[in-house]
């Protein structure tokens, strides 16, 4: 089967798009009461469509069939978690606004999902590498969680240019700027270990801020992804590459309060914005660190 | 090169003997508690109105002759070092290399504090926290507080754990105080409706980042094979000294729980493969530092999030546990 890792990364790339329109026409107000939506429609015909496919790659025994195997397995977990979903609304009601995001059995179906759209990062080069169509659906994974969460996402709720709301609002602002830093370094230090491609986390960055963009009509921070991507790009390396990791942090975090500066209102004094990019780099660094500290047992040398 | 036996071949005379590694991390564990006591007895006086504008305040004299401390002791370690023939830039430990080039740092750091001041003004609300200078004093301290943790070595058992331990605690202290503009244990958001949506959202981050990072000294301390007990210590005492700023006790039970529930786990899977124990470790603490606070909140007030909302907390936090682990890779032998 010639085609097959392509195929499973379109199921996967079909499955955000739904996401994505789906996300879009609720926060421009293109959906009512039904079910029976274009987005669902692209949504639910990626997410069936890539565990059928799935399943005839296992029953193909094509390789890795373990994979494959869970990737057939997640549709029926989806359909209980459907229905534990249904059954969540009527014992507890509806939710509203931001508890729609944070409800549990969603919480739960976007990390199955997500798991279901990461299926391809499992794909390997004849030299046991990471393969493009597969770095890239890992960070699509990523970036259908931090979807959830947007409302502390930098790149769609911008706390720094609000100025109502005193500390509180300051607070998710640096606390969402230093949680969407470390999930985004994550996937960029995954990608090193498993020696993603040179482009493969400036294509994952550029995909990361259309669909951000797309659903919260923000684009600014599209073409700071793309340019932050270009340093590990340049500093390819094989392995976790702790000056690459500080160095993608420090400049997304400086340009993007450059870009509220310019081509906004940032309401936040040096002392805040100066102390995000510091914290921000801090855990950069310690993030960085976690892999070599976590497996090192030294038998007592330095 | 220190290595882990005393330098001398036959019988080591004592400053041979202080330069081993065992020794030096108990060298510098008094330094780095009276450091970090300093730091939380000032943040302690910030938050009960007990400081003035005055800089010199009894506080203030535990904080700076706790770095007074733990300086003259990286200089008695250089000073014995150079004295038996060793280069310090090349031959101690990357750790005390570190915590020796920190020191001055920090010194440097309150210069440019200073500076700071007299050009934007003091800080107000969350600012102190975040504000560039003193992030730069937190992290010069981290590396000098956590040096002796960074000394570990994992042959020692029981009580000879003892000194990293207590490194550990004290270094993940200065990243939680540093972290008090969104601890959980600050502003109790879940049994609070006053900040509305945004002030359930800062609650939401704030867990969920607390809950990432108690992960995170969970997996490293499961790596460096702690004994039974260590994480619940470090937990607790980490839980009462941020209390301290807030008053808020109750929240050492929730820590204890979080400990108790991940070292019997930890049991349980202790015959498992090393990277599987870390991957259900890191999303059970997570899970568990979130739901027992939950818990906690619950029964001493009332948690006036919807359902939807605090058990969505709780489940985002076992994923943020759980995404950690992705960058750890398997050891070797496995």
């Amino acid at each position: 089967m010639r085609y097959y890792k392509a195929i499973s990364f379109g199921f996967s790339a079909l499955i955000m798009l739904g996401m994505t329109l789906d996300g879009w026409a609720h926060a421009h107000g293109v959906v009512d009461d039904t079910f029976l939506t274009p987005w669902h429609a692209i949504l639910y015909t990626g997410l069936v469509g890539s565990t059928l496919w799935y399943g005839w790659l296992a029953h193909q025994h094509i390789a890795p069939i373990a994979t494959h195997r869970i990737g057939f397995a997640l549709l029926p977990i989806v359909v209980v978690c459907g229905a534990a979903d249904a059954m969540w609304h009527t014992i507890f009601g509806f939710e509203i606004d931001i508890a729609a995001q944070m409800s549990p059995p969603h919480i739960v179906l976007a990390g199955l999902i997500s798991t279901l759209v990461a299926i391809p990062s499992t794909q390997r080069t004849a030299h046991g590498t990471l393969t493009l169509l597969g770095a890239i659906s890992g960070g699509l994974a990523a970036t259908m969680m931090l979807t959830l969460t947007q409302f502390m996402s930098p790149l769609s709720s911008v706390y720094a240019e609000t100025y109502s709301g005193g500390d509180t609002t300051r607070g998710i602002g640096v606390t969402g700027f230093i949680i969407f830093v470390a999930v985004w370094l994550i996937v960029l230090i995954w990608m090193q270990q498993q020696h993603a491609p040179r482009w493969a986390f400036l294509i994952a960055s550029v995909a990361l801020g259309c669909i951000q963009a797309i659903i919260s009509d923000d684009w600014r921070f599209v073409a700071l992804l793309a340019a932050c991507a270009l340093i590990p790009a340049v500093r390819h390396s094989h392995g976790t590459d702790r000056t690459t990791a500080v160095l993608w942090v420090a400049c997304f975090s400086i340009g993007y309060f450059l870009i509220l500066m310019y081509a906004g209102i940032l309401m936040w004094g040096p002392t805040m914005w100066g102390g995000t990019i510091v914290m921000a780099m801090a855990v950069a660094y310690g993030l960085s660190a976690l892999p070599r500290i976590a497996l090192q047992q030294p038998p007592g040398g330095s | 090169m220190i290595t882990d036996t005393p330098l001398a071949s036959s019988t080591p005379r004592w400053g041979e003997r202080l330069l081993h590694r065992h020794t030096m991390a108990w060298m510098l564990v008094p330094g780095s508690v009276w450091f970090v006591a300093g730091l939380y007895l000032d943040g302690w006086a910030h938050n009960h109105g007990k400081v003035d504008n005055t800089f010199f305040t009894p506080w203030h004299a535990v904080f700076y002759s706790g770095y007074v401390a733990i300086a003259c002791t990286l200089i008695a370690i250089v000073f014995l070092a150079q004295r038996h023939g060793l280069t310090w830039q090349r031959e101690l430990p990357v750790a005390l290399r570190h915590a020796v080039i920190a020191a001055p740092i920090f010194a440097l750091a309150g210069v440019g504090d200073l500076w700071w001041h007299t050009t934007f003004g003091f800080e107000t609300g969350i600012e102190p926290l975040l504000s560039p200078p003193h992030l730069v004093l937190a992290s010069s301290m981290f590396v000098m507080v956590a040096a002796a943790a960074r000394l570990d070595d994992t042959t020692y058992v029981g009580w000879q754990r003892a000194p990293y331990i207590i490194s550990t605690v004290a270094a993940w202290a200065v990243v939680t105080f540093m972290w008090q503009f969104n601890h959980p244990y600050g502003i109790v958001w879940p049994e609070t409706l006053r900040g509305g949506a945004p002030g359930i959202m800062t609650g939401i981050a704030g867990l969920v980042a607390n809950s990432a990072l108690t992960a995170a000294v969970a997996i490293y301390m499961l790596t460096r094979n702690m004994p039974y007990g260590a994480l619940s210590a470090v937990l607790v005492v980490n839980a009462l000294g941020i209390a301290l700023m807030g008053d808020e006790y109750r929240f050492g039970w929730s820590a204890l729980c979080t400990g108790v529930v991940s070292e019997i786990l930890r049991w349980w899977w202790r015959r498992t493969p090393l990277h599987t124990q870390i991957r259900r470790h890191a999303c059970v603490v997570a899970v568990a530092t979130s739901a027992s606070y939950m818990a906690v909140v619950y029964a001493t007030s009332a948690i006036l999030w919807p359902i939807h909302i605090w058990l969505g907390a709780v489940v985002l936090s076992g994923i943020a546990g759980w995404a950690l682990t992705i960058i750890v890779p398997p050891p070797a032998h496995e």
